[in-house]
């Protein structure tokens, strides 16, 4: 490599200070550049592990309730009621199963079945990895999805790992007129190109309606639980949460994964979730 | 009596006794379960938490002792519905108590029951409270290291910011001095590696 | 002892020649080439308008042949930071002759690559979102900071050593040229003069990014493969993810360079210059990286392999027997073991034989990539069958656009830049200990 160092066209004392005027000049701006970035785009980090607050639209005291979901398997039948009922309440295609009855096998050979929406984590995955900050946790400690924002880049659905979430392929089906605005709290209708998931209807949750799937279950064998009165209902009872937590031997799904879901599940004699 | 009104009466004096009979035993059957009285006080403690105490006496006066008595608080919560908060056995004196720590605050219903058993007859009790809710809200907790994920963040911003302030001072700086006029301080025939001429 | 006269000057001639004369298959290849390219223009917009439906991904299998693409064409572009940057400050002074077309090809295949970005987007319209509020949690953000970063790294590395070449072009190419290219070549040349100050800046500036361009490129390709790394998914969640991918790309970027490098000199009749050294070293180059990548698959499959969770099972069954068991395999015997022993034994390791390893290389590793993306999806991650993946004309279009814009836009490049870097050629002469005997 030719490198050419026989000749010095300065005078090497005026070059040497010249050159360290330089340095301190760029080091400086890289420096300020630096600090006023990181201290600028520190607020952007939010979406990280932390819930963000409020987003600017929704109604409804959101901040009074921290609601769960409770499933009680012993009680389910899988008709599949939930999954039509949810359907229909948010204008969605048959592909769009936001709660979807899964048929599993006891360990003594007995089919039993296993409804599962979105499991509502308090350390979301798919939070995190939202490159646009769609998904955010309300105050409530539903996960949201602000379709106005989602690029489409389905890498939230790479993440999550209970497979909760849909994509709209294609034009999702119409909603009929004055369905009030479409917010992430009540996302309807769907858009296409974006991502969509349960929201446990806490349109009308904070509305003091049931989710369109407990309303369905005739089973009552969904739950929508509230941590701030300690109380829980399916329509036809209402309990008293920890308690009915505590007494059925509660377990949560993939637990292991550290996503602290809100979804919880009562097993029959002899039925397991974690494998 | 004639010989053809015999039968008809004989009919009418069983279905006579036959109700009678039934009159009694229902009437026997009621008196025999004397009747409860189920009072319920709720007395509201400094700490927020309210005692419920359910008294049972009978309504002949005698106190109802050794029962269990169940405790309810009557929530809204999407539907109004009864919860059960606790139970108590009545003591000596017919009193059975539970602490209830109410979750929310205002007007709250309370009721007692007490499903009696061959002796007694159930009864119901209830209250109307002005609570306090003693409990805080939830909040999740955060989690082992969990500003992982935003300094990474972060620091991937450092990193990139850092290297695009490299790449412009190159670009910058081969700019400046290949566009600049030849110094003048440059010495003559210095030993090029090779002219491009 | 400065290049001869002559040499120089013919060194030149080869260097412009394409620039002056395109030949009598340039507008031909042009036009061939840009039919796939027009064609994918087509289907994207149909995509645009059906919406992603219209490819064969589905809420199972949602990353596909456009992730693929992505992950394969910025692969590609390792090339070029190996063979002008790591071998630039290793001092191999063989590789003078191939630097321009290795840094144009990392060029043109990561913008290519990040194309498909936008491709694969469900709202390419919403990209103000990524760049207004950006979630600096996901690696997402990173990988679009990184190629960014990247592609002007890139830019600036190829755009150095162009400046003297440019000065040399406008200058010999004066009169044979139209006006458009004289101005742009005048432009881009920035007044060089071969001052010994310009010399010593370019030299600084070149070797600069030299050395910063290794540390992009390796975390451009560890950040693309930490997208699937950082999920919990069986098949994707492994440690190794991050080196694992960059010794893909850089393995899968030797054998583009070396595609292209034997294509233009065929075509343009460079064997004066770029000769058997040249195609021998980079053979042994792509040789090395081979076993290396081997080495990972062994390693990634063997780790998940052995304790065999249930996930893992059901992942292995259909990636090694089942679904995909016949481009698995096909992959270990086509992109592995043939290319290597195509370079390792002496009597293939000649331009023919190196041009097909590096064939099969590039498009076994299109085939690999896509095993690492697609069967994870498959396994389902509750209960139910596995997932399928069967992409559709749209996908396939869209794919081959891809494809043949990497020749078109190489042919076009060399129709305004030089070909061969003279600068860098006639420094490394004028040291006799650098000189360079194809």
């Amino acid at each position: 490599m030719a490198r050419d160092t026989t000749s010095t066209p300065e005078p090497a004392g005026k070059l040497s200070r010249r050159r360290l005027l330089q340095m301190m000049g760029m080091l400086g701006v890289t420096g300020a550049a630096a600090v006023s970035g990181v201290a600028a785009l520190s607020r952007l980090t939010e979406a990280g592990d932390n819930p963000v607050p409020a987003h600017p639209g929704s109604s409804g005291e959101a901040g009074a309730h921290q609601w769960v979901f409770i499933m009680d398997l012993r009680n389910c039948d899988g008709c599949e009621q939930c999954t039509a009922a949810c359907q229909k309440m948010h204008y969605l295609n048959k592909d769009q199963t936001w709660i979807k009855v899964f048929k599993l096998t006891s360990a003594a050979g007995q089919d039993f079945f296993m409804p599962r929406s979105c499991m509502q984590c308090e350390v979301a995955p798919c939070v995190s990895v939202c490159p646009v900050g769609a998904s955010f946790k309300s105050p409530d400690g539903i996960t949201l999805i602000d379709s106005d924002k989602c690029i489409g880049c389905r890498m939230c659905m790479a993440a999550c790992p209970y497979g909760a979430r849909y994509f709209n392929w294609t034009e999702p089906p119409k909603a009929p007129a004055g369905m009030g605005p479409r917010r992430p709290e009540y996302p309807v209708p769907q858009q296409k190109g974006t991502v969509g998931k349960c929201v446990m209807c806490v349109h009308n949750l904070r509305y003091g309606k049931l989710p369109g799937c407990v309303e369905a279950c005739h089973m009552g064998a969904l739950y929508v639980g509230d941590r701030n009165t300690d109380l829980a209902t399916n329509g036809q009872v209402v309990v008293k949460l920890s308690e009915f937590l505590k007494a059925h031997d509660a377990t949560r799904f993939k637990e292991e994964l550290n996503t602290r879901p809100r979804v919880y599940y009562i097993l029959g004699h002899g039925q397991s979730i974690n494998f | 009596m004639s010989s053809r009104q015999r039968p008809w009466l004989l009919v009418m004096a069983l279905l006579v006794a036959g109700i009678l009979a039934l009159a009694a035993e229902t009437a026997f059957a009621a008196d025999n379960r004397p009747a409860v009285n189920l009072t319920l006080t709720g007395q509201a403690q400094s700490d927020g938490g309210v005692v419920l105490e359910a008294k049972a006496l009978k309504a002949t006066g005698g106190v109802v002792s050794n029962q269990n008595i169940d405790f309810f608080v009557v929530a809204d919560f999407f539907m109004e519905g009864p919860v059960l908060i606790g139970s108590g056995t009545t003591d000596g004196r017919g009193v059975a108590s539970t602490t209830y720590r109410p979750t929310w605050s205002g007007n709250t219903k309370f009721s007692a029951s007490y499903s009696g058993d061959g002796a007694l007859a159930p009864a119901k009790g209830s209250v109307e409270l002005s609570v306090r809710s003693t409990t805080a809200d939830y909040h999740p907790a955060p989690r082992d290291l969990s500003q992982l994920r935003q300094t990474a963040g972060r620091a991937a911003i450092m990193v990139a910011l850092a290297v695009w302030a490299l790449l412009l001072t190159v670009i910058g700086r081969v700019f400046w001095i290949v566009r600049r006029p030849a110094p003048a301080e440059l010495p003559q025939g210095t030993p090029a590696s090779s002219e491009s001429r | 002892m400065a290049m001869a006269e002559q040499d120089s000057r013919s060194l030149r001639a080869m260097a412009l020649a394409p620039l002056l004369r395109g030949g009598r298959w340039f507008w031909p290849a042009v036009g061939l080439l840009s039919l796939p390219v027009l064609g994918a223009l087509g289907a994207w917009g149909y995509q645009l308008t059906h919406g992603l439906r219209v490819t064969g991904l589905r809420d199972q299998v949602f990353w596909g042949v456009y992730i693929t693409n992505l992950i394969t064409f910025i692969g590609f572009s390792y090339g070029g930071a190996l063979v002008s940057a790591i071998l630039r400050l290793t001092g191999a002074a063989w590789r003078a002759p191939i630097t321009r077309l290795s840094e144009a090809t990392a060029l043109i295949t990561l913008v290519v690559g990040a194309l498909f970005i936008f491709v694969d987007l469900g709202r390419p319209d919403r990209l103000w979102e990524f760049i207004a509020h950006p979630n600096l949690s996901s690696p997402l953000v990173w990988d679009a900071l990184a190629v960014t970063t990247y592609l002007v790294a890139t830019m600036i590395f190829l755009y150095l050593p162009l400046i003297p070449d440019l000065a040399v072009a406008a200058r010999e190419t004066d009169g044979r040229v139209g006006p458009l290219r004289r101005w742009v070549l005048r432009l881009l040349s920035l007044g060089w003069q071969g001052r010994p100050d310009q010399q010593r800046v370019l030299e600084w500036g070149t070797t600069t990014m030299a050395i910063l361009i290794i540390p992009i490129a390796v975390t451009v390709h560890s950040v693309l493969s930490w997208a699937f790394a950082l999920t919990t998914r069986e098949g994707w969640h492994s440690t190794v993810f991050g080196p694992y991918f960059v010794i893909a790309a850089l393995f899968s970027g030797v054998a583009t360079v070396i595609l292209v490098v034997l294509f233009f000199r065929w075509a343009y009749g460079l064997q004066r210059h770029i000769g058997a050294q040249q195609i021998r070293n980079l053979g042994m180059i792509l040789l090395t990286l081979g076993v290396t990548y081997l080495y990972f698959t062994f390693d990634e499959l063997l780790t998940e392999g052995y304790p065999m969770v249930m996930k893992t099972a059901e992942l292995f069954r259909v990636l090694l027997f089942g679904q995909y068991g016949l481009q698995f395999w096909a992959f270990v015997i086509g992109g592995g073991l043939i290319p290597v022993l195509l370079v390792a034994l002496p009597w293939t390791r000649n331009a023919k034989g190196i041009g097909i390893a590096s064939g099969l290389v590039v498009a076994f590793m299109w085939l690999k990539r896509f095993l690492i993306i697609v069967p994870p999806q498959s396994v389902p991650l509750i209960a139910g069958p596995m997932g399928t993946y069967h992409p559709t004309w749209v996908e396939i279009t869209i794919t081959a656009g891809g494809i043949a814009a990497v020749p078109l836009l190489l042919i076009l490049f060399f129709r305004l830049f030089p070909i061969l870097a003279i600068h860098e050629m006639e420094e490394m002469e004028s040291e006799p200990a650098t000189q360079v005997h194809p």
